[in-house]
Protein backbone atom coordinates (compact mmCIF):
# COMPACT_ATOMS: atom_id res chain seq x y z
CA UNK A 1 0.00 0.00 0.00
CA UNK A 2 1.33 3.42 -0.84
CA UNK A 3 1.88 6.01 1.86
CA UNK A 4 -0.18 8.46 -0.17
CA UNK A 5 -3.37 6.62 0.88
CA UNK A 6 -2.43 6.82 4.56
CA UNK A 7 -1.70 10.55 4.20
CA UNK A 8 -5.05 11.05 2.48
CA UNK A 9 -6.87 9.23 5.32
CA UNK A 10 -4.99 11.37 7.83
CA UNK A 11 -5.93 14.56 5.91
CA UNK A 12 -9.59 13.45 5.85
CA UNK A 13 -9.48 13.03 9.62
CA UNK A 14 -10.09 9.25 9.51
CA UNK A 15 -6.87 8.45 11.44
CA UNK A 16 -4.87 10.59 13.80
CA UNK A 17 -1.24 11.67 13.43
CA UNK A 18 0.46 8.95 15.58
CA UNK A 19 -1.60 6.20 13.88
CA UNK A 20 -0.60 7.52 10.46
CA UNK A 21 3.04 7.59 11.53
CA UNK A 22 2.81 4.04 12.92
CA UNK A 23 1.12 2.79 9.75
CA UNK A 24 3.77 4.39 7.57
CA UNK A 25 6.55 2.93 9.73
CA UNK A 26 4.90 -0.52 9.59
CA UNK A 27 4.44 -0.36 5.83
CA UNK A 28 8.06 0.68 5.31
CA UNK A 29 9.28 -2.18 7.45
CA UNK A 30 7.07 -4.81 5.81
CA UNK A 31 7.30 -3.48 2.28
CA UNK A 32 7.59 -6.26 -0.30
CA UNK A 33 9.29 -4.79 -3.33
CA UNK A 34 7.59 -7.22 -5.72
CA UNK A 35 8.76 -5.41 -8.83
CA UNK A 36 12.36 -5.54 -7.66
CA UNK A 37 12.03 -9.21 -6.76
CA UNK A 38 10.54 -9.89 -10.15
CA UNK A 39 13.49 -8.22 -11.88
CA UNK A 40 15.95 -10.21 -9.76
CA UNK A 41 13.96 -13.35 -10.45
CA UNK A 42 13.98 -12.80 -14.19
CA UNK A 43 17.71 -12.07 -14.09
CA UNK A 44 18.43 -15.23 -12.11
CA UNK A 45 16.20 -17.29 -14.41
CA UNK A 46 17.99 -15.90 -17.49
CA UNK A 47 21.39 -16.75 -16.04
CA UNK A 48 20.21 -20.24 -15.07
CA UNK A 49 18.66 -20.96 -18.47
CA UNK A 50 21.75 -19.56 -20.18
CA UNK A 51 24.02 -21.87 -18.19
CA UNK A 52 21.80 -24.85 -18.98
CA UNK A 53 21.84 -24.11 -22.69
CA UNK A 54 25.61 -23.49 -22.75
CA UNK A 55 26.09 -26.91 -21.15
CA UNK A 56 23.48 -28.52 -23.43
CA UNK A 57 24.96 -27.06 -26.63
CA UNK A 58 28.46 -28.23 -25.73
CA UNK A 59 27.38 -31.49 -24.14
CA UNK A 60 29.09 -33.70 -26.71
CA UNK A 61 32.27 -31.63 -26.62
CA UNK A 62 32.67 -32.17 -22.89
CA UNK A 63 34.60 -35.44 -22.49
CA UNK A 64 32.45 -38.18 -20.97
CA UNK A 65 34.76 -38.68 -18.00
CA UNK A 66 34.60 -34.97 -17.14
CA UNK A 67 30.81 -34.93 -17.35
CA UNK A 68 30.51 -38.03 -15.19
CA UNK A 69 33.06 -36.55 -12.79
CA UNK A 70 31.01 -33.37 -12.34
CA UNK A 71 27.80 -35.39 -11.97
CA UNK A 72 29.42 -37.63 -9.38
CA UNK A 73 30.98 -34.70 -7.50
CA UNK A 74 27.59 -32.97 -7.25
CA UNK A 75 26.08 -36.14 -5.83
CA UNK A 76 28.96 -36.64 -3.41
CA UNK A 77 28.81 -33.02 -2.25
CA UNK A 78 25.06 -33.29 -1.61
CA UNK A 79 25.54 -36.49 0.35
CA UNK A 80 28.24 -34.93 2.52
CA UNK A 81 26.12 -31.83 3.11
CA UNK A 82 23.08 -33.87 4.12
CA UNK A 83 25.08 -36.29 6.27
CA UNK A 84 26.83 -33.51 8.20
CA UNK A 85 24.28 -30.71 8.23
CA UNK A 86 20.84 -32.31 7.92
CA UNK A 87 19.69 -31.10 11.34
CA UNK A 88 20.73 -27.49 10.70
CA UNK A 89 19.18 -27.48 7.22
CA UNK A 90 15.94 -28.97 8.54
CA UNK A 91 15.79 -26.42 11.34
CA UNK A 92 16.07 -23.59 8.85
CA UNK A 93 13.43 -25.21 6.63
CA UNK A 94 12.28 -28.86 6.53
CA UNK A 95 11.52 -28.37 2.85
CA UNK A 96 15.13 -27.46 2.08
CA UNK A 97 16.28 -30.78 3.51
CA UNK A 98 13.51 -32.64 1.66
CA UNK A 99 14.38 -30.86 -1.60
CA UNK A 100 18.09 -31.65 -1.22
CA UNK A 101 17.32 -35.33 -0.61
CA UNK A 102 14.98 -35.42 -3.62
CA UNK A 103 17.62 -33.82 -5.86
CA UNK A 104 20.24 -36.29 -4.60
CA UNK A 105 18.01 -39.26 -5.40
CA UNK A 106 17.28 -37.88 -8.88
CA UNK A 107 21.00 -37.21 -9.46
CA UNK A 108 21.70 -40.85 -8.58
CA UNK A 109 18.97 -42.04 -10.95
CA UNK A 110 20.19 -39.92 -13.86
CA UNK A 111 23.74 -41.16 -13.24
CA UNK A 112 22.67 -44.54 -14.62
CA UNK A 113 21.43 -42.94 -17.82
CA UNK A 114 24.56 -40.82 -18.02
CA UNK A 115 26.80 -43.90 -17.72
CA UNK A 116 24.84 -45.55 -20.53
CA UNK A 117 25.28 -42.49 -22.70
CA UNK A 118 29.04 -42.25 -22.15
CA UNK A 119 29.78 -45.97 -22.52
CA UNK A 120 27.03 -46.78 -25.07
CA UNK A 121 25.63 -49.50 -22.84
CA UNK A 122 22.05 -50.60 -22.44
CA UNK A 123 20.12 -52.83 -20.08
CA UNK A 124 16.46 -53.65 -19.39
CA UNK A 125 15.09 -50.65 -17.51
CA UNK A 126 14.25 -52.56 -14.35
CA UNK A 127 17.90 -53.34 -13.68
CA UNK A 128 19.12 -49.75 -13.18
CA UNK A 129 15.84 -48.92 -11.39
CA UNK A 130 16.26 -51.83 -8.97
CA UNK A 131 19.89 -50.95 -8.37
CA UNK A 132 18.88 -47.34 -7.80
CA UNK A 133 16.24 -48.40 -5.25
CA UNK A 134 18.78 -50.60 -3.49
CA UNK A 135 21.41 -47.86 -3.36
CA UNK A 136 19.30 -44.79 -2.54
CA UNK A 137 16.29 -46.46 -0.85
CA UNK A 138 17.92 -46.54 2.62
CA UNK A 139 18.83 -42.87 2.29
CA UNK A 140 15.26 -41.92 1.35
CA UNK A 141 13.75 -44.06 4.12
CA UNK A 142 16.05 -42.62 6.76
CA UNK A 143 15.86 -38.96 5.74
CA UNK A 144 12.55 -38.49 3.86
CA UNK A 145 10.28 -35.90 5.50
CA UNK A 146 7.33 -35.39 3.17
CA UNK A 147 5.46 -36.41 0.07
CA UNK A 148 8.09 -35.59 -2.62
CA UNK A 149 10.55 -38.24 -1.44
CA UNK A 150 7.75 -40.66 -0.51
CA UNK A 151 6.30 -40.30 -4.02
CA UNK A 152 9.71 -40.72 -5.64
CA UNK A 153 10.38 -43.87 -3.64
CA UNK A 154 6.95 -45.47 -4.11
CA UNK A 155 6.70 -44.36 -7.75
CA UNK A 156 10.19 -45.68 -8.50
CA UNK A 157 9.33 -49.00 -6.88
CA UNK A 158 6.06 -49.41 -8.80
CA UNK A 159 7.71 -48.46 -12.10
CA UNK A 160 10.56 -50.86 -11.42
CA UNK A 161 8.35 -53.88 -10.64
CA UNK A 162 6.23 -53.40 -13.78
CA UNK A 163 9.33 -52.98 -15.93
CA UNK A 164 10.56 -56.23 -14.40
CA UNK A 165 7.23 -57.87 -15.17
CA UNK A 166 7.46 -56.67 -18.78
CA UNK A 167 11.08 -57.84 -19.14
CA UNK A 168 10.63 -61.39 -17.84
CA UNK A 169 7.17 -62.11 -19.24
CA UNK A 170 7.61 -60.48 -22.66
CA UNK A 171 10.84 -58.74 -23.66
CA UNK A 172 13.31 -61.51 -22.78
CA UNK A 173 11.07 -64.47 -23.57
CA UNK A 174 12.43 -66.64 -26.37
CA UNK A 175 10.32 -69.13 -28.27
CA UNK A 176 9.64 -72.15 -26.08
CA UNK A 177 10.98 -70.54 -22.90
CA UNK A 178 9.30 -71.05 -19.56
CA UNK A 179 7.81 -67.73 -18.45
CA UNK A 180 8.38 -67.14 -14.69
CA UNK A 181 4.97 -65.47 -14.30
CA UNK A 182 4.45 -66.40 -10.65
CA UNK A 183 7.72 -64.73 -9.70
CA UNK A 184 6.72 -61.72 -11.80
CA UNK A 185 3.31 -61.56 -10.07
CA UNK A 186 4.98 -61.74 -6.66
CA UNK A 187 7.36 -58.92 -7.59
CA UNK A 188 4.58 -56.67 -8.94
CA UNK A 189 2.76 -56.94 -5.59
CA UNK A 190 5.81 -56.12 -3.44
CA UNK A 191 5.35 -52.29 -3.32
CA UNK A 192 2.14 -52.93 -1.30
CA UNK A 193 4.38 -54.00 1.56
CA UNK A 194 5.34 -50.35 2.06
CA UNK A 195 1.89 -50.06 3.71
CA UNK A 196 2.46 -52.25 6.81
CA UNK A 197 6.06 -51.05 7.10
CA UNK A 198 4.98 -47.41 7.02
CA UNK A 199 2.04 -48.13 9.35
CA UNK A 200 4.50 -49.52 11.86
CA UNK A 201 6.88 -46.57 11.54
CA UNK A 202 4.16 -43.90 11.72
CA UNK A 203 3.82 -44.05 15.48
CA UNK A 204 7.54 -44.47 16.12
CA UNK A 205 9.25 -41.91 13.92
CA UNK A 206 9.46 -38.14 14.34
CA UNK A 207 8.96 -38.00 10.55
CA UNK A 208 5.41 -39.35 10.76
CA UNK A 209 4.15 -37.33 7.76
CA UNK A 210 6.67 -39.13 5.51
CA UNK A 211 5.50 -42.56 6.66
CA UNK A 212 1.88 -41.50 6.39
CA UNK A 213 2.40 -40.50 2.76
CA UNK A 214 4.24 -43.72 2.03
CA UNK A 215 1.40 -45.76 3.54
CA UNK A 216 -1.16 -43.77 1.55
CA UNK A 217 0.76 -44.37 -1.68
CA UNK A 218 0.97 -48.13 -1.06
CA UNK A 219 -2.74 -48.16 -0.16
CA UNK A 220 -3.52 -46.29 -3.39
CA UNK A 221 -1.45 -48.79 -5.38
CA UNK A 222 -3.50 -51.68 -3.92
CA UNK A 223 -6.85 -49.98 -4.57
CA UNK A 224 -5.88 -48.99 -8.11
CA UNK A 225 -4.65 -52.55 -8.70
CA UNK A 226 -7.91 -54.07 -7.46
CA UNK A 227 -9.91 -51.60 -9.59
CA UNK A 228 -7.81 -52.53 -12.63
CA UNK A 229 -8.46 -56.20 -11.91
CA UNK A 230 -12.22 -55.44 -12.20
CA UNK A 231 -11.78 -53.31 -15.32
CA UNK A 232 -9.85 -56.15 -16.98
CA UNK A 233 -12.77 -58.49 -16.10
CA UNK A 234 -15.20 -55.96 -17.60
CA UNK A 235 -13.45 -56.07 -20.96
CA UNK A 236 -12.95 -59.83 -20.79
CA UNK A 237 -9.18 -59.53 -20.58
CA UNK A 238 -8.59 -62.68 -18.52
CA UNK A 239 -9.86 -64.91 -21.28
CA UNK A 240 -6.82 -64.26 -23.39
CA UNK A 241 -3.96 -66.66 -23.06
CA UNK A 242 -1.76 -64.27 -21.13
CA UNK A 243 0.04 -65.93 -18.25
CA UNK A 244 0.84 -62.63 -16.51
CA UNK A 245 -2.85 -62.62 -15.45
CA UNK A 246 -3.20 -66.37 -14.82
CA UNK A 247 -5.37 -67.46 -11.88
CA UNK A 248 -2.35 -68.50 -9.82
CA UNK A 249 -0.60 -65.18 -10.56
CA UNK A 250 -3.65 -63.23 -9.37
CA UNK A 251 -3.83 -65.37 -6.23
CA UNK A 252 -0.20 -64.59 -5.48
CA UNK A 253 -0.92 -60.87 -5.85
CA UNK A 254 -4.05 -61.16 -3.68
CA UNK A 255 -2.09 -63.02 -1.00
CA UNK A 256 0.51 -60.24 -0.77
CA UNK A 257 -2.20 -57.55 -0.56
CA UNK A 258 -3.99 -59.58 2.14
CA UNK A 259 -0.72 -59.89 4.03
CA UNK A 260 -0.24 -56.13 3.82
CA UNK A 261 -3.81 -55.57 5.07
CA UNK A 262 -3.34 -57.86 8.07
CA UNK A 263 -0.06 -56.11 8.75
CA UNK A 264 -1.72 -52.68 8.81
CA UNK A 265 -4.56 -54.04 11.01
CA UNK A 266 -2.08 -55.37 13.54
CA UNK A 267 0.42 -52.52 13.44
CA UNK A 268 -1.76 -49.41 13.47
CA UNK A 269 -4.42 -49.83 16.09
CA UNK A 270 -6.37 -46.66 15.47
CA UNK A 271 -9.76 -46.40 13.80
CA UNK A 272 -8.10 -45.13 10.61
CA UNK A 273 -5.53 -47.95 10.72
CA UNK A 274 -8.22 -50.61 11.21
CA UNK A 275 -10.18 -49.25 8.25
CA UNK A 276 -7.09 -49.02 6.02
CA UNK A 277 -6.25 -52.64 6.84
CA UNK A 278 -9.81 -53.74 6.16
CA UNK A 279 -9.88 -52.01 2.78
CA UNK A 280 -6.59 -53.70 1.84
CA UNK A 281 -8.04 -57.09 2.79
CA UNK A 282 -11.11 -56.28 0.68
CA UNK A 283 -8.91 -55.28 -2.24
CA UNK A 284 -7.13 -58.63 -1.93
CA UNK A 285 -10.48 -60.43 -2.13
CA UNK A 286 -11.46 -58.41 -5.21
CA UNK A 287 -8.16 -59.21 -6.95
CA UNK A 288 -8.68 -62.91 -6.23
CA UNK A 289 -12.32 -62.92 -7.40
CA UNK A 290 -12.10 -60.64 -10.45
CA UNK A 291 -10.90 -63.48 -12.66
CA UNK A 292 -14.06 -65.48 -11.95
CA UNK A 293 -16.38 -62.76 -13.26
CA UNK A 294 -14.40 -62.36 -16.48
CA UNK A 295 -16.54 -60.93 -19.28
CA UNK A 296 -19.73 -60.88 -17.20
CA UNK A 297 -20.66 -57.19 -17.36
CA UNK A 298 -22.95 -56.98 -14.34
CA UNK A 299 -20.81 -59.03 -11.99
CA UNK A 300 -17.57 -57.29 -12.98
CA UNK A 301 -19.16 -53.88 -12.46
CA UNK A 302 -20.77 -55.14 -9.23
CA UNK A 303 -17.42 -56.27 -7.86
CA UNK A 304 -15.89 -52.92 -8.77
CA UNK A 305 -18.69 -50.99 -7.07
CA UNK A 306 -18.58 -53.29 -4.05
CA UNK A 307 -14.93 -52.42 -3.61
CA UNK A 308 -15.62 -48.69 -3.81
CA UNK A 309 -18.74 -48.83 -1.62
CA UNK A 310 -16.56 -50.61 0.90
CA UNK A 311 -14.01 -47.81 0.62
CA UNK A 312 -16.79 -45.24 1.11
CA UNK A 313 -17.96 -47.10 4.22
CA UNK A 314 -14.43 -47.28 5.60
CA UNK A 315 -14.02 -43.56 4.90
CA UNK A 316 -17.23 -42.83 6.84
CA UNK A 317 -15.98 -44.74 9.86
CA UNK A 318 -12.43 -43.39 9.72
CA UNK A 319 -13.35 -39.83 8.83
CA UNK A 320 -11.60 -39.54 5.48
CA UNK A 321 -13.70 -36.83 3.84
CA UNK A 322 -11.90 -36.62 0.49
CA UNK A 323 -11.74 -40.40 0.12
CA UNK A 324 -15.49 -40.67 0.77
CA UNK A 325 -16.31 -38.09 -1.89
CA UNK A 326 -13.96 -39.74 -4.37
CA UNK A 327 -15.53 -43.15 -3.69
CA UNK A 328 -19.07 -41.82 -4.27
CA UNK A 329 -17.96 -40.19 -7.52
CA UNK A 330 -16.27 -43.40 -8.70
CA UNK A 331 -19.35 -45.53 -7.95
CA UNK A 332 -21.59 -43.03 -9.77
CA UNK A 333 -19.26 -43.03 -12.78
CA UNK A 334 -19.19 -46.83 -12.84
CA UNK A 335 -23.01 -46.93 -12.74
CA UNK A 336 -23.17 -44.67 -15.78
CA UNK A 337 -20.61 -46.79 -17.65
CA UNK A 338 -22.51 -49.94 -16.72
CA UNK A 339 -25.72 -48.58 -18.16
CA UNK A 340 -24.00 -48.11 -21.50
CA UNK A 341 -22.40 -51.57 -21.29
CA UNK A 342 -25.80 -53.17 -20.74
CA UNK A 343 -27.74 -51.11 -23.27
CA UNK A 344 -25.25 -49.91 -25.83
CA UNK A 345 -28.11 -49.28 -28.26
CA UNK A 346 -29.28 -46.40 -26.02
CA UNK A 347 -26.99 -44.15 -28.02
CA UNK A 348 -28.44 -45.21 -31.35
CA UNK A 349 -31.84 -43.53 -31.09
CA UNK A 350 -32.95 -40.05 -30.10
CA UNK A 351 -35.23 -41.39 -27.40
CA UNK A 352 -32.43 -43.57 -26.01
CA UNK A 353 -30.13 -40.56 -25.87
CA UNK A 354 -32.70 -38.61 -23.87
CA UNK A 355 -33.08 -41.50 -21.41
CA UNK A 356 -29.30 -41.86 -21.11
CA UNK A 357 -28.92 -38.14 -20.49
CA UNK A 358 -31.66 -38.13 -17.83
CA UNK A 359 -30.09 -41.10 -16.12
CA UNK A 360 -26.65 -39.49 -16.04
CA UNK A 361 -28.19 -36.35 -14.50
CA UNK A 362 -30.03 -38.43 -11.91
CA UNK A 363 -26.97 -40.43 -10.91
CA UNK A 364 -24.83 -37.29 -10.75
CA UNK A 365 -27.49 -35.50 -8.66
CA UNK A 366 -27.80 -38.34 -6.17
CA UNK A 367 -24.02 -38.68 -5.96
CA UNK A 368 -23.56 -34.98 -5.25
CA UNK A 369 -26.29 -35.09 -2.58
CA UNK A 370 -24.79 -38.11 -0.85
CA UNK A 371 -21.33 -36.62 -1.09
CA UNK A 372 -22.46 -33.34 0.50
CA UNK A 373 -24.76 -34.74 3.16
CA UNK A 374 -22.91 -37.73 4.44
CA UNK A 375 -19.24 -36.88 3.93
CA UNK A 376 -17.52 -37.10 7.32
CA UNK A 377 -15.63 -34.20 8.80
CA UNK A 378 -11.93 -34.69 8.35
CA UNK A 379 -10.24 -35.80 11.54
CA UNK A 380 -7.48 -33.30 12.01
CA UNK A 381 -3.81 -33.28 12.74
CA UNK A 382 -3.24 -36.27 14.92
CA UNK A 383 -1.73 -37.96 11.91
CA UNK A 384 -5.00 -39.84 11.41
CA UNK A 385 -6.81 -37.64 8.97
CA UNK A 386 -6.63 -40.09 6.09
CA UNK A 387 -5.53 -43.60 5.32
CA UNK B 1 19.85 -42.24 14.48
CA UNK B 2 23.33 -43.47 15.20
CA UNK B 3 26.38 -42.22 13.37
CA UNK B 4 27.21 -45.55 11.72
CA UNK B 5 23.77 -45.81 10.07
CA UNK B 6 23.98 -42.20 8.95
CA UNK B 7 27.37 -42.74 7.30
CA UNK B 8 26.23 -46.07 5.82
CA UNK B 9 23.13 -44.74 4.02
CA UNK B 10 25.19 -42.10 2.23
CA UNK B 11 28.27 -44.24 1.67
CA UNK B 12 26.11 -46.94 0.02
CA UNK B 13 24.99 -44.94 -3.05
CA UNK B 14 28.36 -43.16 -3.34
CA UNK B 15 30.29 -46.45 -3.36
CA UNK B 16 27.64 -48.15 -5.51
CA UNK B 17 27.56 -45.49 -8.21
CA UNK B 18 31.34 -45.11 -8.10
CA UNK B 19 31.77 -48.85 -8.45
CA UNK B 20 29.34 -48.98 -11.36
CA UNK B 21 31.27 -46.21 -13.08
CA UNK B 22 34.58 -48.06 -12.54
CA UNK B 23 33.06 -51.29 -13.87
CA UNK B 24 31.68 -49.57 -16.99
CA UNK B 25 35.06 -47.98 -17.58
CA UNK B 26 36.90 -51.28 -17.09
CA UNK B 27 34.61 -53.09 -19.52
CA UNK B 28 34.96 -50.33 -22.09
CA UNK B 29 38.73 -50.89 -22.14
CA UNK B 30 38.55 -54.66 -22.64
CA UNK B 31 37.46 -56.90 -25.48
CA UNK B 32 38.33 -56.68 -29.16
CA UNK B 33 37.42 -54.02 -31.70
CA UNK B 34 36.10 -54.91 -35.15
CA UNK B 35 35.21 -52.93 -38.26
CA UNK B 36 31.92 -54.10 -39.72
CA UNK B 37 30.36 -52.78 -42.93
CA UNK B 38 26.87 -51.37 -42.45
CA UNK B 39 24.04 -50.27 -44.65
CA UNK B 40 20.65 -48.71 -44.28
CA UNK B 41 21.81 -46.23 -41.72
CA UNK B 42 19.58 -43.49 -40.54
CA UNK B 43 20.40 -40.58 -38.21
CA UNK B 44 17.62 -40.19 -35.67
CA UNK B 45 16.83 -37.37 -33.38
CA UNK B 46 14.41 -38.46 -30.72
CA UNK B 47 13.87 -36.97 -27.29
CA UNK B 48 16.32 -39.35 -25.71
CA UNK B 49 19.17 -38.04 -27.81
CA UNK B 50 20.75 -38.24 -31.20
CA UNK B 51 21.65 -41.58 -32.60
CA UNK B 52 22.37 -43.32 -35.86
CA UNK B 53 20.45 -46.49 -36.58
CA UNK B 54 22.05 -48.98 -38.95
CA UNK B 55 21.88 -52.54 -40.29
CA UNK B 56 25.01 -54.71 -40.14
CA UNK B 57 26.18 -55.98 -43.51
CA UNK B 58 27.87 -59.15 -42.21
CA UNK B 59 30.26 -60.97 -44.51
CA UNK B 60 28.66 -64.41 -44.44
CA UNK B 61 30.11 -67.64 -45.90
CA UNK B 62 29.23 -71.32 -45.96
CA UNK B 63 25.78 -72.59 -45.00
CA UNK B 64 24.86 -69.28 -43.43
CA UNK B 65 24.64 -67.60 -46.86
CA UNK B 66 21.27 -69.25 -47.39
CA UNK B 67 19.85 -67.48 -44.38
CA UNK B 68 20.75 -64.00 -45.55
CA UNK B 69 18.86 -61.85 -47.99
CA UNK B 70 18.90 -58.16 -48.81
CA UNK B 71 16.91 -57.34 -45.66
CA UNK B 72 19.24 -59.13 -43.26
CA UNK B 73 18.76 -62.61 -41.83
CA UNK B 74 15.62 -64.61 -42.40
CA UNK B 75 15.53 -66.14 -38.94
CA UNK B 76 16.29 -65.11 -35.37
CA UNK B 77 20.05 -64.85 -34.96
CA UNK B 78 21.09 -65.67 -31.44
CA UNK B 79 24.84 -66.22 -31.80
CA UNK B 80 27.68 -66.66 -34.22
CA UNK B 81 31.45 -66.82 -34.31
CA UNK B 82 33.61 -64.11 -35.84
CA UNK B 83 36.67 -65.39 -37.68
CA UNK B 84 39.65 -63.35 -38.77
CA UNK B 85 41.72 -61.10 -36.57
CA UNK B 86 40.53 -57.80 -35.15
CA UNK B 87 39.70 -55.32 -36.51
CA UNK B 88 38.68 -57.58 -39.36
CA UNK B 89 36.75 -57.37 -41.59
CA UNK B 90 35.16 -60.28 -39.70
CA UNK B 91 33.77 -63.32 -41.50
CA UNK B 92 30.89 -65.50 -40.31
CA UNK B 93 30.81 -69.18 -41.33
CA UNK B 94 27.88 -70.47 -39.31
CA UNK B 95 24.90 -68.95 -37.57
CA UNK B 96 23.36 -70.18 -34.28
CA UNK B 97 25.91 -73.00 -34.18
CA UNK B 98 28.18 -74.18 -31.39
CA UNK B 99 30.41 -71.30 -30.32
CA UNK B 100 32.15 -72.94 -27.37
CA UNK B 101 35.45 -73.31 -29.22
CA UNK B 102 35.26 -69.89 -30.82
CA UNK B 103 37.85 -67.19 -30.13
CA UNK B 104 35.45 -64.33 -30.82
CA UNK B 105 31.93 -65.48 -29.93
CA UNK B 106 29.05 -63.02 -30.35
CA UNK B 107 25.64 -63.34 -28.71
CA UNK B 108 22.51 -61.26 -29.21
CA UNK B 109 21.59 -58.95 -26.35
CA UNK B 110 17.92 -59.81 -25.96
CA UNK B 111 17.45 -57.07 -23.45
CA UNK B 112 18.77 -54.39 -25.80
CA UNK B 113 16.60 -51.97 -27.71
CA UNK B 114 16.37 -54.30 -30.73
CA UNK B 115 15.63 -57.46 -28.76
CA UNK B 116 16.07 -60.54 -30.96
CA UNK B 117 17.16 -58.26 -33.83
CA UNK B 118 20.26 -57.21 -31.93
CA UNK B 119 22.80 -58.85 -34.27
CA UNK B 120 21.21 -57.38 -37.37
CA UNK B 121 20.62 -53.84 -36.28
CA UNK B 122 22.41 -51.44 -33.98
CA UNK B 123 22.48 -47.87 -32.91
CA UNK B 124 25.25 -45.45 -32.11
CA UNK B 125 24.55 -42.45 -29.91
CA UNK B 126 26.32 -39.42 -31.32
CA UNK B 127 26.31 -35.67 -30.88
CA UNK B 128 24.27 -33.28 -32.99
CA UNK B 129 27.22 -32.22 -35.18
CA UNK B 130 28.48 -35.74 -35.75
CA UNK B 131 24.96 -36.88 -36.63
CA UNK B 132 24.79 -34.16 -39.30
CA UNK B 133 28.18 -35.23 -40.74
CA UNK B 134 27.07 -38.84 -40.95
CA UNK B 135 23.80 -37.81 -42.54
CA UNK B 136 25.68 -35.93 -45.28
CA UNK B 137 28.21 -38.72 -45.81
CA UNK B 138 25.49 -41.30 -46.33
CA UNK B 139 24.30 -39.55 -49.49
CA UNK B 140 27.70 -40.24 -51.10
CA UNK B 141 27.23 -43.35 -53.26
CA UNK B 142 30.98 -43.90 -53.59
CA UNK B 143 31.55 -44.32 -49.88
CA UNK B 144 31.06 -47.35 -47.69
CA UNK B 145 29.99 -46.91 -44.07
CA UNK B 146 31.88 -48.90 -41.45
CA UNK B 147 30.95 -49.21 -37.81
CA UNK B 148 33.62 -49.94 -35.26
CA UNK B 149 32.22 -52.24 -32.60
CA UNK B 150 33.72 -53.52 -29.39
CA UNK B 151 33.20 -57.19 -28.69
CA UNK B 152 33.22 -57.42 -24.90
CA UNK B 153 34.03 -60.42 -22.74
CA UNK B 154 30.28 -60.71 -22.20
CA UNK B 155 29.97 -61.56 -25.96
CA UNK B 156 27.96 -58.40 -26.65
CA UNK B 157 28.59 -55.89 -29.41
CA UNK B 158 28.88 -52.21 -28.50
CA UNK B 159 29.08 -49.72 -31.40
CA UNK B 160 31.83 -47.16 -30.85
CA UNK B 161 32.04 -45.04 -33.99
CA UNK B 162 31.01 -44.83 -37.62
CA UNK B 163 33.49 -43.99 -40.38
CA UNK B 164 33.45 -43.98 -44.19
CA UNK B 165 35.87 -45.37 -46.76
CA UNK B 166 35.80 -45.27 -50.58
CA UNK B 167 34.26 -48.30 -52.31
CA UNK B 168 36.72 -50.92 -53.58
CA UNK B 169 36.81 -51.63 -57.33
CA UNK B 170 34.79 -54.82 -56.82
CA UNK B 171 32.17 -53.08 -54.71
CA UNK B 172 31.94 -50.34 -57.33
CA UNK B 173 31.26 -52.81 -60.13
CA UNK B 174 28.70 -54.63 -57.97
CA UNK B 175 26.94 -51.37 -57.28
CA UNK B 176 26.96 -50.36 -60.96
CA UNK B 177 25.52 -53.75 -61.91
CA UNK B 178 22.80 -53.32 -59.32
CA UNK B 179 21.95 -49.83 -60.54
CA UNK B 180 21.81 -51.09 -64.17
CA UNK B 181 19.55 -53.90 -63.00
CA UNK B 182 17.15 -51.47 -61.38
CA UNK B 183 16.96 -49.19 -64.42
CA UNK B 184 16.29 -52.16 -66.76
CA UNK B 185 13.44 -53.44 -64.65
CA UNK B 186 10.24 -52.29 -66.21
CA UNK B 187 7.09 -51.61 -64.31
CA UNK B 188 4.52 -54.33 -64.86
CA UNK B 189 1.70 -53.30 -67.22
CA UNK B 190 -1.58 -52.73 -65.48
Amino acid sequence: MSNRKIEAWHAAGLIDEPTAARLIAYETEHARPLALWAVFGIGALAIGLGLVSIVAANWEDIPGQVRLGIHFALFLGGCVALALRDRQIAQASPWASEALLFVLAVLALTFFGHLGQVYQTSAPLWEPLALWLALTGPMMLLYGRGWPVAALLAGGAVYCVWEYNYAVTDLLVRDGDHVPYLRAALVTALPILFAPAAAWMRGRSPRSSFWKRLEQLAFTYAVVGASMACVIASVGGYGEDWTALAASAQLVRAAIVLLAGIGVLLLRRTRSGQMAGTVLAGAALVIALARDVDDVDVLAAGLFMLLWIGIAGAALVAGWRGVFQLAVAVVAFRLIVLSFELASDLLLSGFGLVIAGLMILLVAFVAVRISRQFAPQTVRDDGESAA
Amino acid sequence: MNVAARIAVFALPVIGLGGLWALSDYESRHGTQWDVAIEGYDPRDLLRGHYVEFTYDWDVHGDAVELQDEFGFRQQVDRFCLTGSPPGPPVIDEINGDISACDFPVEADWSGVYGDDGLMRGRLYVGQDRAREIEQAMFDQDMRAIVRVRLGENRRLTPLDISFRPLTAQEQSERDAQLADVSETELPAE
